[in-house]
């Protein structure tokens, strides 16, 4: 096996890292337990291929990442004063022909800053990334429908916060990753909905209250897509009716059904959001 | 040459038994080269089914097949498809042949086979000038185009599109209907188009496949479903604006709906409604606005089909302009001749092409012919 040192004396260009994190213009390698880095430049393509094949598979052990986040080491891994986001993916593989790597690869060159993306599992696994202008810009929906069109698969991304990289970041994380193992709803989930979700469902004081409001509403699929449309487009009934093609009329004549069925005013955002959380 | 055979397909999601069918009985034979769009609203079992096709979800009962092989448990990559979402994402560092090139490049395509695939691809869609950009200097049509490459280099006689057009503003989505229709033309590819735009549907599709609540409604062609609907929904649901619904008795070669309107049923309907056994029976009388007029010749042609109707509003849209009137306490709209135009607050008379009008059974909502 080649050491770095021997890597170091045919390319003097080669860089030693403290973390996995490089310039694009550099190609990335981890050799002897060390992320390394050469610039592209001064490779061939026949080189980089080589070298790549050379450099062995990184363990997650061994990802300064990994380590921090899943409280192994202590050691903030980067020294930049910088915020950042961890998007959880879990996917389901229509066959078994292990497009694990490419499907990854195709994720990271989505964002403009992943610092890391790695698998944790067959399934599941995250993408780490550092806050820039148009990261709230970032279309998830079309990243995924993109790649479970190229891939075949079904996805499901848990977009986490921004978190200012600090000491309290793991735990942040940790709770974030709870969250995404409780509360499922869509295709992309974000932290508010899940949290409030997760807020009624764990208070086990009112457990019972939240069990008896929910056998009291009714469950036809009819009532909870107007419910659920209703809150996606805040309340307002002329875009709401429009998505459920139906006169406007007739949401309100539904709405006010509702009412005196359950006692639970649509119009009111209080009423809506609980009976939105409740039937969901 | 490429044929989809949908033989009985159901759909139930597991835990769901309850619920029941989330497609039920869906039978369609697409032929080769044709293009299909299924229409319905949100929740109708449209994409689910296009997703079982895909191989994204399973067949819960009933054949799939394609040129005469079942694919029921056929992987989603050995169906020899390409599918394209109403969202989609392109690589912001990437430049448009890249975008196009990306996929075929993780499943290690020849760097040669690559580049002609892609160059092609370029040319269909007219990007050939613009390969070298990167998506922030396109404009939004031009990024739907790379999208569409990115499923035309995969070279697949199946396309598969999920409501392609949804996330676009009007306009541009209106120019790109007639990309994906001129696309269709040069690439002859199989398509299975969704949408719950009825405008799109009549416009791109060869069959219109009209669903609503997993079920089939009507499979035909856009002129088929517009001009001779099997019931009443298909019926509310092709067109824009709306076909007029009237709730009404019929007696004697005359209806109506006892809030003003009274008509005369045309000598042939009123036998065709006679033998059928309507008569003095409750239906519904469905009446496309176009087929209701204001233009004197029309009022006097069929003098026991006029209404004396009050204009609430009216909106003029240059060569044809929309009343929206009633009658009583009957409301309907009625698109005219510009010419016609009327102020609101105007009263005037107005008839009833009672030939062109559907009479739909009260109970079934069925279409009666």
């Amino acid at each position: 096996m080649i050491t770095v040192n021997q890597l170091k004396a045919i390319y003097p260009t080669l860089k030693v890292n403290q973390t996995p994190e490089h310039d694009e213009a550099d190609l990335a390698l981890m050799v002897d337990d060390q992320w390394l880095s050469i610039p592209k430049a001064t490779l061939s393509t026949s080189e980089q291929a080589l070298l790549l094949s050379l450099a062995c598979t990184v363990d997650n052990e061994h990802r300064p990442w990994y380590a921090f986040l899943w409280g192994q080491k202590k050691q903030v891994p980067t020294k930049r004063e910088t915020s950042v986001r961890v998007l959880q993916f879990q996917v389901t593989f229509t066959d078994s022909s292990g497009q694990k790597a490419a499907w990854l690869e195709a994720l990271q060159a989505y964002f403009v800053k992943p610092i890391d993306a790695f698998w944790l599992d067959e399934a599941t696994g995250i993408l780490i990334e550092t806050q820039s202008d148009d990261s709230f810009e970032t279309n998830f929906t079309g990243i995924l429908q993109s790649l479970d069109a190229v891939f075949y698969t079904k996805t499901v991304f848990y977009i986490g916060h921004f978190w200012p990289v600090s000491v309290e970041l793991p735990a942040l994380f940790q709770m974030e990753r709870q969250l995404f193992k409780q509360v499922q709803r869509s295709s992309v989930n974000t932290l508010a909905p899940s949290l409030f979700q997760s807020l009624i469902q764990q208070d086990r004081l009112y457990t019972p209250l939240i069990e008896a409001l929910k056998t009291s509403l009714p469950t036809d699929s009819e009532t909870l897509q107007m419910i659920n449309t209703f809150f996606k487009y805040h309340g307002k009934l002329s875009q709401a009716a429009k998505a459920l093609f139906i006169h406007r009329n007739t949401l309100v004549y539904r709405i006010d059904k509702f009412y005196k069925l359950t006692g639970f005013d649509l119009r009111n955002n209080y009423d809506l959001t609980l009976c939105h959380l409740i039937m969901n | 040459m490429v044929e989809i055979d949908l033989d009985h397909i159901y759909k139930q999601y597991p835990n769901a038994e309850d619920a029941g069918y989330a497609v039920s009985d869906f039978d369609l034979h697409i032929k080769d080269k044709e293009f299909i769009v299924f229409v319905g609203p949100s929740g109708c079992g449209k994409s689910t089914t296009l997703r079982m096709i895909a191989g994204l979800e399973d067949i819960s009962k009933g054949d799939l097949k394609i040129s005469g092989e079942l694919m029921n448990d056929v992987a989603p990559k050995d169906r020899n498809i390409a599918m394209v979402f109403q969202n989609y994402a392109l690589y912001p560092h990437m430049t448009v042949f890249d975008n196009m090139a990306f996929g075929l490049k993780l499943r290690k395509y020849d760097k040669a086979d690559i580049a002609e695939k892609v160059k092609y691809a370029g040319e269909v869609l007219g990007l050939t000038d613009y390969l070298d950009r990167k998506p922030a200097d396109l404009s939004g049509g031009q990024r739907q185009r790379v999208a569409l490459g990115r499923a035309i280099v995969r070279d697949a006689p199946i396309f598969l599109m999920d409501e392609p057009l949804s996330n676009l503003d009007a306009k541009l989505r209106v120019s790109m209907r007639a990309e994906i229709a001129k696309l269709h033309q040069k690439l002859k590819t199989t398509t299975i188009y969704v949408t719950h735009d009825q405008t799109e549907a009549m416009t791109m599709a060869d069959r219109i496949v009209v669903m609503s609540m997993g079920e089939v409604q009507q499979i035909g062609s856009p002129s088929e479903v517009y001009d001779t609907p099997k019931n009443k929904f298909v019926a509310g649901f092709m067109g824009s604006p709306a076909m007029n619904f009237f709730d009404i008795h019929y007696k004697d070669s005359q209806i109506t709906d006892g809030k003003g309107l009274v008509l005369e049923v045309p000598e042939g309907r009123a036998k065709m409604l006679n033998s059928k056994g309507y008569n003095g029976k409750d239906l519904t009388l469905g009446i496309r606005p176009e087929d209701i007029h204001a233009e004197e010749t029309f009022i006097q042609t069929w003098p026991n089909s006029v209404v004396s109707s009050e204009v609430i509003v009216s909106e003029l849209l240059g060569a044809t302009s929309m009343l929206y009137s009633k009658v009583d306490d009957t409301e309907f709209v009625a698109t005219v001749d510009a010419r016609d135009f009327h102020n609101p607050g105007d009263t005037i008379k107005m008839a009833f092409d009672l030939n062109k009008a559907h009479f739909f059974d009260g109970e079934t909502t069925t279409a009666i012919r």
